[in-house]
C-alpha cells in the first residue's frame, strides 16, 4: 500500500540533461569572467564610486 | 572615450526616489504589524475578531504587504537611485516615474481592501484578483519602458553588474507573473487560472520560488554591488566573480522551483530538478555573499562604528545563511520533516526580515542624509535599531526552527514496528509548539520596534534638512559609442542563430512523435558538429558578440531572457501540454457539483489552505495519518489546486465523509468544542451569509471550457441543484439535531465541499483514449512526461 514502483522514463534524463547544460554555462561564463582584461573590470569595478 | 564630449549638468529625478523610500518603510510597518497580529492569532483564537480579521485573510495580507509593498517599494527607490547615477542619467520620463509611484500605491491599498474581503485567486504570493493583476502588469511595464529609455540614452557606456541584475528582475518578474495569473473571468472579482492540479502546482511554484529569486533577491544584489561599495568607500571585492555570480544565479534559480512539492504527486523527474538545481545554487549564492563579505576588505572596522555598514553586512550574512539553508531543505530526505512546518516559515523570515530588511534600513540610512542634505538625525538610534532588529530576528527564526523541528519530528514519529504513529492527535502537536508561537510574536514585536525607530529617525532628519535633488556635471556620449548593436546585429549572428536552432532541434527530440524525435536529434548532432566547426573559424565574432554585453544592453536582455525562459520551458511545457489521461494514475477526481463548487470558492476564499493541505505524501507518516497518498488524477480538476504549503492544521484530502455533517458544523461554529486545544478560527459568519448563486452558473461554464467535464446545465438547473443538495444536507443535519440551517448558507455549501474531498473514480489509463489536446498539431507520446506512472503498482 505504501510503496511506489518507478520504473525509469526518458525523462529521468532530464536533471542531467539540465545540469550538463547548466555546468557548460557555468563553464563558459567562469571562461569569459576570467578573460575579462584587468583594466576593463577596475573599470567597471570603480563605477559606483566615481561621483 | 569622453575626452571630447560635450558636458551639461544634469539633475537627478530624487524625488521619486525618496517617494518610494517613505512608501517602504509605512508599508514595511504595516505589513509586519500584520505580521505580529497574525503571530499573535495563532495564539489567542480570540483575536480573530471579524471576518476581515480571520487569520485565512489576513496573512496573505501580511505576506503581500512585506513582498510587493515593503520590499517592491525599497526596491525601486535603490533601482531609481543607483541606474542614475550608474547611466549618468535622469530618468527617462518624470511621468512614467509618477504613474509608476502611484499605480504602484493604487495596487497596493487595492489589495489592502480586497485580500480582508476575501476576494482572492486562492495561490500564496499570487492572491491578488485578476483586474490588479492587469494593473501590476501595467505599471510593470511602465516601470521597464522608462528602465529601458535610461538605459538607451545614459552617458555612460558600460553597463554596470548592478544594472544587470536589475534587467533580470525586470524581464523575468513580468514572465513569471503574466504566466502564473492567466486566469478567466467568472465576474469583475473572481477568475479561475487555467491551470489545474499538478499544472497548477508546478507553475506556481515556478512563480512563487522565482519570486523569491527575482523579486528578492536580485534586485538586492543590485542594491549590494552599489550601495555596498558606496558605504565602504571601496569598489566591490572581484568584478570577476560579479559577473559568475550574476550568469550562474539567473541561470540556475529558474530550474529549481518544484523543490516546493517534494515527496508528493509531482513526478519524480520534476523533483530530482528541483533538488539537483537546488543544491547547485550553493555555488553562486554563497559566491555572491563572499564577495560582499569581502568587498569590506581593509575596512572592517567600519563594521564597529558604522549602523549602515552594520546593516549591510549583517544582510549579506542572512542572505548567505538563507541560501544555504534553502538548499538544505530542498533535499528530499530533509524536506519530509521540514515541510508543512514552521521551519520553512523560519527560512523565509531570515530571508525577509534579515537579507531584505537589513538591507533596506542600510539603504535607507544612507540614502537619507543624502537625499535630505543633511546628517542623520541620531546614529545612537540607528544602532539600536540594528540590535533590537537583529535580537528580533534571532528570537524568531530560532523559535520557528525549533517549533518545525519539534512538531515535523512529532508528526512523523511511527512506532518500532512502523504501524502507528506516536502522535495519533495531531492537536497533540500543536499545542507542543504553543510556546515557540509566542516567541514568534517576541521576536516579530522587537524587529517591528526596530522598523519604528527607523522611521522616526529618518522623519526627524528628513524634518531637520529639506529636499535635495543631486545635479552633477556629466560628459555626454556620442550614439556611436554605446549600444552599437541593433536588432540586426543582436539577433543575426552565429551565437544566437547556434543556440536557437540548437534549443529547438532538441526541444523537437523531446515532444515530436516517433521517427521524427530521432530525425531531430540527428540534426541536432550535425547542428552541434558545425556549430562548433564554424566557431573555430571565426571565435573572435563569438567572443566580440559577448564582450559587446558589457556595453549594449539589448543583447544582454535578449541573453539573459533565454537564459530564464530556458529553465521555465524545460519544466512547464511538457507537464502542461501531456495528455492528461496518462497522469492520473489509478484515480481521477469526480467534478464538483455546483453547490460543492460554491463551497469550495467558500474555502478557498477564507484562506483555508493557509493552514491546511490537501496533499498526502508518498510517506508513511502521512499515510497513516490521513490516509492513502495523493494521486495527481485526484486534484485533475481543481481551479486553483490547493496542495498548501503549511499545515497549522491536519490534512484534508481525505476530509470527505470521514465525520458527519453535525461535526462540520458544530466546528466550524466552535472549533474548540470539537478539538480542544484548536487555535482555528470560528465562522459564525457562514452560518448566517448566504452563497453566490448568481455567478454559479458563469463559474461552471468557465470550468468546462477549461476541461472539467460537467454536462450542460441551464442557469436554473445549476441553481436548482444547488439548493437541491442543499436542502439534504439540512435534512442530514436536523437528523443529527443540527436544526435552522439554510439550505442557501455558506455553512451549508462548505459542508458539501469538505466532505466531497478525496471522492474519486477508479480508471484504467490502458483503457483511456490517447486524446490529441487540441491546437497540438501532433499527437504526444503517451510516455511524456511521466509514463512509468501508468505502471505504477499501487496495490
Amino acid at each position: 500500500m505504501y510503496k511506489r514502483l518507478i520504473y525509469d522514463s526518458a525523462l529521468d534524463w532530464v536533471p542531467y540533461l539540465a545540469f550538463g547544460v547548466t555546468a557548460a554555462v557555468f563553464l563558459l561564463f567562469i571562461i569569459r569572467a576570467i578573460k575579462l582584461r584587468k583594466e576593463s573590470a577596475d573599470k567597471l569595478s570603480q563605477l559606483p564610486l566615481d561621483d | 572615450m569622453t575626452t571630447n564630449a560635450t558636458k551639461i549638468t544634469i539633475e537627478f529625478d530624487d524625488r521619486t526616489v525618496r517617494r518610494f523610500m517613505i512608501a517602504s518603510i509605512i508599508w514595511g510597518i504595516v505589513g509586519m504589524l500584520a505580521g505580529v497580529f497574525v503571530a499573535s492569532q495563532l495564539n489567542f483564537h480570540q483575536l480573530n475578531l471579524a471576518s476581515w480579521l480571520s487569520f485565512g485573510r489576513l496573512r496573505p495580507l501580511h505576506t503581500n504587504a512585506v513582498i510587493f509593498a515593503f520590499v517592491g517599494n525599497m526596491m525601486f527607490s535603490g533601482i531609481y537611485y543607483s541606474t542614475q547615477r550608474l547611466c549618468k542619467a535622469r530618468m527617462a520620463s518624470d511621468l512614467l516615474s509618477n504613474i509608476h509611484f502611484w499605480g504602484w500605491q493604487l495596487i497596493i491599498v487595492s489589495a489592502a481592501i480586497t485580500l480582508p474581503l476575501g476576494l482572492t485567486r486562492g495561490q500564496e504570493y499570487a492572491e491578488l484578483i485578476w483586474p490588479i493583476n492587469i494593473a501590476v502588469a501595467l505599471i510593470w511595464v511602465v516601470f521597464a519602458v522608462n528602465f529601458f529609455w535610461t538605459l538607451a540614452k545614459r552617458n555612460e557606456p558600460s553597463l554596470y553588474v548592478a544594472l544587470w541584475f536589475y534587467i533580470a528582475t525586470i524581464i523575468t518578474i513580468a514572465m513569471l507573473y503574466i504566466v502564473n495569473h492567466l486566469s478567466i473571468p467568472t465576474s469583475w472579482t473572481h477568475s479561475y487560472t487555467i491551470f489545474a492540479g499538478v499544472q497548477n502546482g508546478l507553475v506556481q511554484w515556478w512563480y512563487g520560488h522565482n519570486a523569491v529569486a527575482f523579486f528578492l533577491t536580485t534586485p538586492i544584489l543590485g542594491i549590494m554591488y552599489y550601495f555596498l561599495p558606496k558605504a565602504v568607500e571601496r569598489p566591490v571585492y572581484s568584478y570577476r566573480l560579479s559577473i559568475v555570480h550574476f550568469w550562474s544565479l539567473v541561470f540556475i534559480y529558474i530550474w529549481a522551483g518544484p523543490h516546493h512539492l517534494l515527496n508528493t504527486a509531482l513526478p519524480k523527474w520534476l523533483q530530482m530538478l528541483g533538488t539537483f538545481f537546488s543544491l547547485m545554487l550553493w555555488a553562486p549564492s554563497w559566491g555572491g555573499m563572499l564577495n560582499g563579505l569581502l568587498t569590506l576588505r581593509g575596512a572592517w572596522d567600519k563594521l564597529r562604528t558604522d549602523p549602515i555598514v552594520k546593516f549591510l553586512i549583517a544582510g549579506v550574512t542572512f542572505y548567505g545563511m538563507s541560501t544555504f539553508e534553502g538548499p538544505l531543505l530542498s533535499i528530499r530526505a530533509v524536506n519530509a520533516l521540514s515541510h508543512y512546518s514552521d521551519w520553512t516559515i523560519g527560512h523565509v523570515h531570515a530571508g525577509a526580515m534579515g537579507w531584505n530588511g537589513f538591507m533596506a534600513a542600510g539603504m535607507f540610512y544612507w540614502l537619507t542624509p543624502r537625499l535630505y542634505g543633511t546628517k542623520l538625525y541620531s546614529t545612537s538610534l540607528a544602532n539600536f535599531h540594528f540590535w533590537i532588529g537583529l535580537i528580533g530576528i534571532l528570537v524568531y527564526v530560532g523559535s520557528m526552527w525549533v517549533s518545525g523541528i519539534m512538531q515535523g519530528l512529532m508528526l512523523n514519529a511511527t512506532t518500532p514496528d512502523g504501524h502507528a504513529l506516536v502522535y495519533p492527535n495531531f492537536i497533540e502537536t500543536l499545542t507542543a509548539i504553543r510556546p515557540m508561537m509566542a516567541f514568534r510574536i517576541i521576536g516579530g514585536s522587537l524587529y517591528l520596534l526596530g522598523m519604528i525607530i527607523m522611521a522616526v529617525n529618518i522623519w526627524l532628519t528628513a524634518r531637520k534638512g529639506s529636499p535635495v535633488n543631486e545635479t552633477r556635471e556629466v560628459a555626454v556620449i556620442e550614439t556611436n559609442q554605446r549600444d552599437t548593436m541593433g536588432l540586426k546585429e543582436t539577433f543575426l549572428n552565429d551565437p544566437i542563430a547556434c543556440t536557437f536552432a540548437g534549443l529547438v532541434l532538441i526541444l523537437g527530440w523531446l515532444f515530436l512523435p516517433p521517427g521524427a524525435d530521432i530525425a531531430s536529434l540527428v540534426c541536432a548532432l550535425v547542428f552541434g558538429v558545425l556549430a562548433v566547426k564554424r566557431f573555430q573559424t571565426g571565435h573572435h565574432r563569438w567572443s566580440n558578440w559577448y564582450d559587446s554585453l558589457l556595453t549594449n544592453w539589448l543583447p544582454f536582455t535578449v541573453l539573459t531572457f533565454v537564459a530564464v525562459a530556458l529553465g521555465g520551458l524545460i519544466q512547464i511545457v511538457p507537464t502542461v501540454l501531456v495528455n492528461r489521461a496518462t497522469n492520473v494514475e489509478d484515480r481521477i477526481q469526480q467534478p464538483y457539483t455546483p453547490l460543492e463548487l460554491a463551497g469550495r470558492d467558500i474555502y478557498v476564499s477564507e484562506g483555508c489552505y493557509n493552514c491546511h493541505s490537501q496533499m498526502i505524501r508518498t510517506m508513511l507518516p502521512d499515510v497513516l495519518r490521513y490516509g492513502d497518498y495523493s494521486r495527481l488524477g485526484e486534484s485533475i480538476y481543481d481551479h486553483p489546486y490547493q496542495w498548501g504549503s503549511k499545515r497549522t492544521g491536519p490534512d484534508l484530502a481525505r476530509e470527505g465523509g470521514k465525520y458527519p455533517h453535525s461535526w462540520h458544523y458544530d466546528h466550524m461554529k466552535d472549533p474548540r468544542a470539537i478539538s480542544v486545544g484548536s487555535n482555528m478560527p470560528a465562522y459564525p459568519h457562514l452560518f448566517t451569509e448566504k452563497f453566490d448563486q448568481g455567478t454559479l452558473w458563469k463559474k461552471i461554464g468557465v470550468l468546462t471550457r477549461l476541461g472539467v467535464p460537467y454536462p450542460a446545465m441551464s442557469e436554473t438547473e445549476v441553481k436548482t441543484k444547488a439548493v437541491e443538495q442543499g436542502i439534504k444536507i439540512v435534512q442530514e443535519l436536523e437528523t443529527q439535531s443540527r436544526a435552522g440551517a439554510m439550505p442557501d448558507s455558506k455553512i451549508v455549501a462548505l459542508i458539501a465541499y469538505l466532505q466531497k474531498l478525496g471522492k474519486y473514480d477508479l480508471v484504467d489509463p490502458e483503457q483511456m483514449p490517447l486524446a490529441k489536446p487540441e491546437g497540438v498539431p501532433f499527437p504526444l507520446k503517451p510516455g511524456i512526461p511521466d509514463g512509468y506512472r501508468t505502471s505504477a503498482v499501487t496495490k
